[in-house]
């Protein structure tokens, strides 16, 4: 064995294998979840995250967890109005064309994906439609995403966007599915005068429409 | 003092022991795609999501920032270095681009957009970048043979084992990263997640699916899959059980990005996990993609051949 062999046979087992070893220790705590994280062991566990994230990325992802509940939605669709006259609205967005979800989806798009997050409160498990309804439009995001769509489609002169979705909800503890249609949205890019119309939401062969009452 | 030292022999062998370089160039192949075809579905929307007015910089404080107008330039660069990578092409210095241009737009987008996977797949990057596996079924493996310059690199199919061994452990953590928080979980302690998952919108690619009735076969194979994510950290390291886990795997992955839509998380991990079958496996596929490639370069250069500007310059 020569010199060099000698030399490059002392580094691995001197420096590579104890730096091997460290590196696979801090990845094994690095996955221990926080639900079984003892409270001395969290600066621990901590610690080896940040280490890795530090280096650009995660250990594992405890996928698929959380908030467990009774209901569910289904076939979510999100239509974003525009008003570019006063008491004039034109689509500005649709989750799927005419609000109907195909058959099978290709492809998720993050964009709608993101879009809805905040009606992702409905994961919480609350039963109570009313209250859930109230929580999603009361979400600090959904203004974002109105200002978001004011400053994208602000060259067609948008005064206000109107957001509203279309989904079903599973009882999971009946199996009823029960359909609902609802403004969470209702946002004015500007300052202007007074409304003097009101604005109803309608459904026509499954799409979502909005009718204006002056 | 002696029994330490045979541990310590042992641990070198474990990590050290050379390993046959295809499954990590299927690896390689396999990542490289999947970080392409994560990328290129977010090509329609991608003004809307990070452009100078994107969705991500109303969202999120932290997203895009002054930095919003390298994103077209971080995607840019990821798109052509991951099909570099898959493809073998300057395998090394794709790696680094795939690793720096990704982690890049990660950071623009605060990690939002990727269902987690974003998260995980640069590690495998980096393992596959420092291990050699462009020197497998790779263009640079392709363009040396050409050339006639198969020196002893190019002919070298084996690979330091320590890259190959940190890349199973660290599929070992993801499983168990998935698996063991759901013990606290009641939707998992009851069996209802995939019949949720499949009737949610987010994630089923079949959202008009009626599921509700099959409850108990879905919660039967919900806990099937749990317990098989659950068992995998240990059952891949035995030798007997090893295959059939990873089989197992590989078939649960398949079925999971056939009935959900959860980014390229199934792909990435059916990826990796072929570290876990014989080299046998992984060299019997790339033997069959190499073969289509040579079809495939024999074509073009019959086609070019053929061309009649090569012809008049035969003439």
């Amino acid at each position: 064995m020569s010199g060099s062999d000698r030399r490059a046979g002392w580094i691995r087992r001197r420096l590579g294998l104890p730096l091997l070893l460290l590196f696979t220790l801090i990845l094994v705590i690095a996955t221990i979840p926080p639900e079984f994280t003892p409270a001395s062991l969290e600066p621990v566990v901590g610690g080896a995250r940040g280490f890795l994230w530090r280096l650009g990325f995660t250990a594992g992802q405890s996928v698929f967890h959380g908030q467990m509940e009774i209901i569910k939605h289904r076939l979510m669709c999100l239509k974003v109005f525009g008003e570019t006259a006063p008491g004039s609205f034109e689509e500005i967005y649709a989750s799927y064309p005419a609000c109907r979800p195909p058959v099978i989806r290709w492809h998720d798009s993050m964009l709608d994906a993101r879009l809805k997050a905040p009606t992702w409160v409905i994961l919480e498990g609350n039963p109570n439609l009313t209250a859930m309804l109230r929580r999603i439009r009361r979400h600090p995001d959904q203004d974002q995403v109105a200002r978001y769509f004011c400053q994208r489609f602000r060259r067609r002169g948008v005064l206000s966007v109107i957001g509203a979705f279309k989904y079903q909800v599973r009882d999971y503890r009946t199996g009823t599915v029960t359909e609902y249609n609802e403004i969470i949205i209702h946002y004015a890019c500007r300052q202007r005068p007074p409304l003097d119309y009101e604005v109803e939401l309608v459904t026509a062969g499954g799409d979502l429409r909005l009718e204006v009452n002056r | 003092m002696s029994r330490l030292r045979g541990v310590w022999r042992r641990l070198d062998r474990f990590f050290y022991r050379r390993v046959p370089l295809h499954p990590l160039a299927l690896a390689r192949i396999g990542i490289g795609l999947s970080l392409f075809g994560g990328y290129a579905a977010y090509a329609p929307e991608l003004d809307a999501l990070v452009g100078k007015d994107g969705l991500i910089r109303f969202l999120y404080r932290d997203g895009g920032g002054p930095w919003w107008g390298f994103s077209y330039l971080s995607y840019t660069a990821v798109l052509i270095a991951s099909l570099a990578f898959a493809l073998g092409y300057r395998t090394r210095i794709a790696g680094i681009v795939l690793f720096a241009g990704h982690e890049f737009f990660l950071q623009l987008i605060s990690h939002r957009l990727f269902w987690g996977w974003g998260s995980v797949i640069p590690a495998f990057v980096l393992y596959l970048t420092v291990a050699p596996s462009g020197r497998v079924c790779s263009l640079d493996a392709w363009d040396a043979s050409r050339k006639g310059d198969l020196g002893p690199l190019w002919r070298r199919v084996t690979g330091p084992g320590w890259v190959f061994r940190l890349l199973q452990i660290h599929i070992c953590c993801i499983f168990v990263a998935a698996a063991v928080h759901r013990l606290d979980d009641p939707g998992w302690l009851r069996g209802e997640m995939l019949l949720m998952a499949l009737d949610f919108s987010m994630y089923s690619r079949f959202p008009y699916l009626e599921l509700y009735d099959w409850r108990l076969v879905l919660a039967v194979l919900c806990y099937l899959g749990w317990l098989l994510e659950l068992a995998a950290p240990i059952t891949l390291w035995l030798p007997r059980l090893r295959v059939p886990t990873a089989v197992s795997l590989l078939a649960f992955h398949l079925v999971l990005e056939l009935t959900s839509t959860t980014g390229r998380w199934q792909t990435m991990m059916m990826s990796v996990l072929v570290v876990f079958l014989p080299p046998r496996a992984s060299q019997a596929i790339l033997a069959r993609l190499s073969s289509g490639f040579q079809r495939a370069v024999d074509w073009i250069e019959a086609i070019t051949r053929r061309s009649p500007a090569r012809r008049r310059a035969d003439l």
